[in-house]
Formats: C-alpha cells, structure tokens, sequence
C-alpha cells in the first residue's frame, strides 16, 4: 500500500504493472540456482493450503446432508469427474486425481488474485508455463507407455496420398508442440490483461478525484466500469481454470486414443 | 342427527377441495422457480462458453504460428539456410494454426450438441 501511494504521488496514475513485481521474502540458493521464497510461491502455497482444507476439512464429516463446505467440495468433485469421464473416457479415469489437483490449484490462485492485495500467482508466465509443461510431459510419457511407437500415429492421419504426409507430418507436429505454448499463454495472457485493465481503471478513479471540482463527479464512471470488470474477472478466473482443466483432458484423451 | 350427520360430509368435501386447490397452486410455483432455476444456471453458462471458445481460437493459431517461426529460426540458424526455412515453417505455423481453430470449433460444437441433448433429456 505504502508503495501505490508512492507511485501516485510521483506521476499521479498508478503503475499497472507494478502488482505483478516479484518479491524476495526469502533468499534461497539450490545447486546454484535461484529458488528463493518470493511472493508468488506464497500465494501459491496458500492456495494449495486451501484446497486442501476445502477438501479435508469439508469431507471430514461425510455426512448425508451435507454442511455447506461438503456440497462445494462433493460439487468441484463431480465437475471434474463427469469432464474427465465424458472427455477422456472411463479409463481416463485415473488421470482424475491429476487433472482435479490442477483445475482447484488454478482456480483457487486465480480466485486469491482477486483479493485487494493479493499476488495473483497464474499472471506470471514461469507458473503457467510450468503447469502446461508438466501436462504436455505427462501425455507424452503416457502415450508412449499406452501405445509405444503408436502414439506417432497422431502425427499420421490415415487415408491421405503419401504424398501429402511430407505436408502434413509438419503441420502436425507443430500444432502438437504448439499445444503447451497456447496452453499456458491463454492463462497467463488472462489474468495478466485482467488485473492490468482492473487497475488501469481504479487509477482513472483517484486520478479524477485527485483533480477536484467537476472532473471529481465525472469518477463515478471508471468505477462503475471498475466494478463490471471485477465481476467478468471473477467469471474470466473460473473460466480459465476450466478451459485449462478441459484441454488437459482432450490432450490426456489423445495420449490414450492416438489413432483419433 | 341427519343433520349434523350431512355437515361433516360437507366439510370434508370443501377441506380436499381446499388441499387439491392448494396442492394445484403449490405445483404451479413449483414448476415457476424450477423453470426460473434452469434459465439462471444455463444463461451465463451459454455465455462463458462462447467467451471461452473465442479466446481459445485465437491462442491456438498464435501460438501454433510461433511454434512454426521458431522451429523455422532455429533451423534457419542451424543449417545456415536463412531465411527459406523461416517463410516454410511460416507457412506450415498458420497451416498448423488453422487446423488448430478448426479442432476446436468441431470439439466445441459436439460438446454443445451433447448438452443440449442432456437437457432435453
């Protein structure tokens, strides 16, 4: 807070940017590499914290009738699992615990995000990236395991001229490789757009009000947009955990099924 | 006492009148908010997907062509062939990208068919 109010004063709008600065809380070196503590892994480690006390505290008591907190953890389960069983198959189903793990670890960092104060872990492209990669290796390493050389068979469409594979073996390796890229960017790219526009709009407001008079009246305006845009972010946070749940599922489906 | 005998009778009558009236009525609200519930649950529903598949489309043919103009540089600057390689892999991205687009509209579009039957359903 001390430090927005420092950047107002120096140029009068706030820097949109400057939530997304990384902090140092703790400095840490592994095998020379930086690994220090910052204000990402804390948020990220507090949505982690939280959905585990969503699901075990909320399933402690197993009842009938559930309380409050059993029906949205009984509710998250049961989207995740009729995603998994209609997009991945029946067999997918052991894949659930993975793809359930990322959709609530998602949704709840792009939920903590928009909390005023809060670092929002999913607008920094090392997290996002991170978690496409760990999908990507995960269908490769299955498909392979699944279906040994057959798993080339998604690069090898059937019933074409041989020929054409000169052209089309290309094309589809790239929209293969291309998966990971658009997986994490779409997230990423999400919430940092979000967050920017959010405060680019909350700076119009105390920019206005700083001016005084007439201009001050005229504030209403931004923060009306302010407050619409909060809630698309809020609808934008669930649904990018959901597209990102969702593709892992279909990249999951192809690693089982190559042959289409 | 033939009488007093008929009014209970009567009563009876007017008090099942009153419960099926009632009932009629409780029946009608009923099937209101039901129908009131499945707009509110399926309104926004429609929306954010339609909001979903857009930014989808367009992540998935930039990123299919970035892929393609990196593998292209990196070959490029590899085998020294600049920039034939670039303008092929170029090419070979967008095609990529395309294809990508037209996957996730056909994934998209039978998933709306399977909804829209379950709803029917």
């Amino acid at each position: 807070m001390a430090n927005d109010q420092a950047h107002q004063a120096q140029g009068g709008m706030p820097d949109p940017i400057h939530q997304f600065e990384i902090k140092r809380h703790l400095d840490l070196e592994v095998f020379g590499v930086d690994a220090s503590f910052t204000n990402s892994s804390l948020w990220m480690i507090i949505a982690a914290v939280l959905v585990s006390l969503l699901m075990i505290w909320g399933m402690g008591g197993r009842a009938l009738v559930p309380t409050r907190l059993q029906s949205i953890a009984e509710i998250s389960y049961e989207f995740i699992a009729i995603m998994v069983r209609d997009i991945v198959g029946a067999s997918g189903m052991k894949f659930f615990p993975f793809v359930f793990t990322i959709f609530m670890f998602i949704l709840f960092m792009n939920m903590l995000g928009m909390l005023p104060g809060a670092f929002t872990a999913t607008s920094s492209i090392a997290v996002t990236a991170s978690l496409a990669l760990m999908v990507f290796v995960t269908v490769i390493v299955v498909g392979f395991a699944k279906n040994g050389l057959g798993f080339l068979k998604l690069f090898v469409p059937s019933g074409i001229p041989k020929i054409l594979y000169l052209l089309v073996v290309p094309i589809e390796v790239i929209s293969f490789l291309s998966r990971p890229v658009s997986h994490s960017v779409r997230l990423f790219a999400n919430m940092l757009a979000g967050h920017i526009t959010l405060k680019v709009f909350g700076g119009f407001v105390t920019m206005l009000i700083g001016t005084g008079g007439t201009l001050a009246a005229v504030s209403i305006f931004p923060l009306m947009m302010a407050f619409a845009l909060t809630a698309l972010e809020v609808l934008v946070a669930f649904l990018q955990a959901y597209v990102f749940a969702m593709l892992t599922c279909m990249y999951l489906h192809d690693a089982l099924h190559p042959g289409h | 006492m033939a009488g007093s005998a008929k009014k209970p009778d009567a009563d009876a009558t007017a008090d099942s009148g009153a419960i099926d009236r009632r009932l009629k009525d409780l029946r009608r609200k009923l099937d209101q908010t039901k129908v009131q519930h499945d707009e509110r649950s399926n309104r926004p529903q429609g929306r954010s997907r339609a909001l979903g598949l857009a930014v989808r489309a367009t992540s998935e043919l930039v990123a299919a062509v970035i892929v393609g103009v990196a593998i292209g540089w990196g070959l490029d600057w590899w085998l020294d062939t600049s920039p034939f390689l670039l303008l092929i892999f170029f090419l070979f991205g967008f095609a990529a990208g395309i294809l990508n687009v037209v996957r996730a509209m056909k994934q998209s579009e039978a998933e709306l068919a399977g909804t829209e039957n379950g709803t029917k359903n």
